[in-house]
């Protein structure tokens, strides 16, 4: 089956196009929301340009679609960008990275369901320690790229996912409750490089926005090496 | 207790998604075309499967062991539909997708929120008694003479309590 995922290029969605691209199916095409609004229920914000550079690591095809990420607007923007996939790649079914949200899930199957697509979500219901520690055992580099949520600060941007980073996050899910995985939106993360990237992505350039426990871990330069 | 999954996802995809959330030590995983482990279950869980996934309504033929078995069964969306039709209940187009609230007796619990995520819903329950509904659709059916019980809604999904008490009862 022809499948295209809805790419951040997260944790989340990149570790979903590795799970969707084997066996009966093949990820034909990336899909990517550029939101304008960077509180978007939807859609994760941070350094989205990237997806380009992880797109051609990945061997795959992005298509985007720019919304100003207004609450239900939005919704009718990811509708066209999933249009668009069918049209121009042929997709038969979406593949997106969500874990928990049902707020997120519902209104992407509801779309497919409109649009006479399957919906998988390969990572549904998966705990969230385990969803960390397979994929960094499975080589996956990854970085938090924005934060929203106390106590995490600014000296969490940039930061590179470890074993003891793990540790600390279930720490805070037991003292503060944010969610390990950054499900609840507490954080957002850049993939670098995985197990289906043929180079890895360098950055050679970033700043830091940080105000009170949100900030983004801003990518000014980045090349594939 | 030996628990046997029964897969109805005709895409290997789909069970990360309606299967995986049920396994563990206890659980043997079959999928309904390649039944191996009925005789080793205590308790048999057919799962649900993506919504546009339709292909067991035209594989009924291999559920025809559900009408002489005597384990306790409980079927979700899918195979709530799969266990309805093989008594004699039959299906309508019913979309629904979301939470919402469902009401009636499920394991002595009277209400509470449900993720729907089906576009066939049940009718004409003939061997089996209604025991939960939503506004728009049936959710919880249980056989008059079985301890089978069908739910079209997904409890991996804010409801585990349903297959914890399933496996209790």
């Amino acid at each position: 089956m022809k499948l295209g995922v809805l790419f951040s290029g997260g944790k989340d969605s990149t570790f979903a196009t590795e799970l969707a691209n084997s066996g009966q199916n093949e990820v034909v095409c990336l899909m990517s929301m550029k939101s304008e609004n960077k509180a978007s229920y939807m859609f994760h914000t941070p350094n989205i340009d990237l997806t380009e550079l992880q797109a051609e690591s990945l061997g795959i095809s992005l298509i985007t679609q720019k919304t100003e990420g207004k609450k239900e607007s939005e919704l009718i923007d990811l509708r066209r960008l999933i249009q668009k996939s069918q049209k121009e790649f042929g997709i038969e079914g979406v593949v997106t990275g969500a874990v928990e949200s049902v707020y997120q899930a519902t209104r992407i199957q509801k779309i497919c369901s409109d649009l006479n697509l399957w919906c998988f979500n390969p990572l549904w219901q998966l705990n969230q320690e385990e969803l960390l520690n397979q994929l960094l055992k499975r080589g996956y580099e990854i970085i938090i790229s924005g934060i929203a949520a106390y106590p995490l600060d600014e000296k969490w941007l940039g930061r590179k996912l470890t074993k003891s980073m793990i540790n600390e996050l279930i720490e805070l899910k037991d003292k503060y409750g944010v969610n390990p995985a950054g499900e609840g939106g507490e954080f957002e993360s850049l993939v670098l490089n995985g197990p289906n990237f043929k180079k890895k992505i360098q950055i050679n350039k970033h700043c830091l926005e940080y105000k009170n426990h949100s900030g983004v871990f801003v990518v000014e330069d980045a090349e594939l090496k | 207790m030996n628990l046997l999954i029964i897969s109805t996802c005709s895409n290997k995809l789909s069970e990360r998604e309606f299967v995986l959330p049920f396994e563990n030590k206890h659980t043997r995983t079959n999928h309904y075309s390649n039944l191996r482990d009925i005789d080793w279950a205590d308790k048999i869980l057919i799962t649900g499967t993506a919504i546009a996934d339709n292909d067991y309504l035209t594989n009924l033929d291999k559920f025809e062991w559900l009408s002489d078995i005597s384990k306790p069964v409980l079927g979700i969306c899918s195979g709530a539909q799969i266990v309805a039709l093989v008594f004699g209940a039959k299906l309508i187009k019913n979309v629904e997708i979301g939470m919402v609230e469902v009401e009636g007796n499920l394991f002595d619990k009277k209400s509470f929120q449900a993720y729907a995520l089906h576009q066939n819903g049940i009718s004409n329950l003939n061997e089996f008694e209604l025991l939960a509904k939503s506004n728009d659709s049936i959710h919880a059916i249980k056989h008059k003479l079985k301890n089978i019980y069908g739910v079209i809604f997904h409890p991996e999904v804010r409801n585990k309590w349903v297959l914890e008490k399933f496996i209790e009862a």
